[in-house]
């Protein structure tokens, strides 16, 4: 199995109008980032972070992964939209091929998306850096137009 | 009837690793540029021109800074280093 692409979590989706999740930077959700190998096989019927296929720990990532920084929701034009500051994790030893975005706040760490890289990254003693896009209209990670 | 379909849409995040070191200070200004000033693919060209010429020299002013936070965290930690008898090991922060 592998990853096979970015999704956005049906679960998450439905628990949306259930305000399950807050996105706010202040007093919001806490949301983390776990890293997987390529054994993991995540898709829109993912509905909550497991520790099977998660790399191991090394450096600063531990089992569960990072924790993200929030950006307060916003809109623009008829889409809104929300993201996160990039994540690193450093002195780092890590093969990934995708993420777990998921929300730690909330009972049972229910799943917000699925991150593909498209193969293979790694860093060897170093720094794993994992970039947002900018948070607009086009092109942020978590939108609904 | 009017049919408005709400689509949700999830964006892609781009990797950077490094082997055996940390970032330097110029690979991680355009991650700090990015988020400082974004120029869109569609804006008029004349914008567009000014906007990067701004984003230009505000890079190399946030450039200079990094490059300043990094050597002043490096002279704290010679100076703890030699509180801590260990004078040689200051050889290795390269100040």
């Amino acid at each position: 199995m592998a990853f096979s692409g970015n999704y956005m979590c049906t679960s998450f989706k439905k628990e949306l109008m259930q305000a399950v999740h807050n996105f706010n930077s202040a007093g919001g959700n806490t949301f983390k980032l776990a890293l997987y190998d390529n054994s993991a096989s995540f898709t829109a019927a993912t509905t909550a972070y497991t520790s099977t296929n998660e790399v191991a720990a090394s450096g600063s990532y531990s089992a569960g992964g990072g924790a993200l920084t929030n950006v307060t929701p916003t809109s623009s034009g008829t889409t809104a939209l929300t993201s996160f500051s990039n994540l690193s994790f450093t002195s780092a030893t890590i093969t990934a091929f995708g993420a777990l975005i998921y929300n730690s706040s909330a009972a049972g760490n229910p799943s917000v998306i699925v991150l593909d890289f498209g193969g293979a990254k790694t860093s060897t003693s170093g720094t794993f850096t994992i970039i947002f896009p900018t948070a607009d209209a086009s092109n942020a990670i978590i939108r609904i137009a | 009837m009017f049919t408005t379909p709400v689509i949700p849409e999830v964006g892609s995040v781009i990797v950077e690793t490094t082997q055996h070191r940390g970032f330097t200070p110029e690979e991680l200004l355009p991650q700090a540029m990015d988020k400082i000033i974004y120029v869109g693919d569609n804006a008029h060209p004349i914008i567009r021109d000014q906007a990067n010429v701004f984003k230009m020299h505000v890079g190399h002013i946030v450039l200079h800074y990094m490059h300043e936070a990094v050597r002043q965290d490096r002279a704290t930690l010679a100076e703890k280093l030699r509180a801590l008898g260990h004078p040689e090991l200051v050889t290795l922060l390269e100040i």
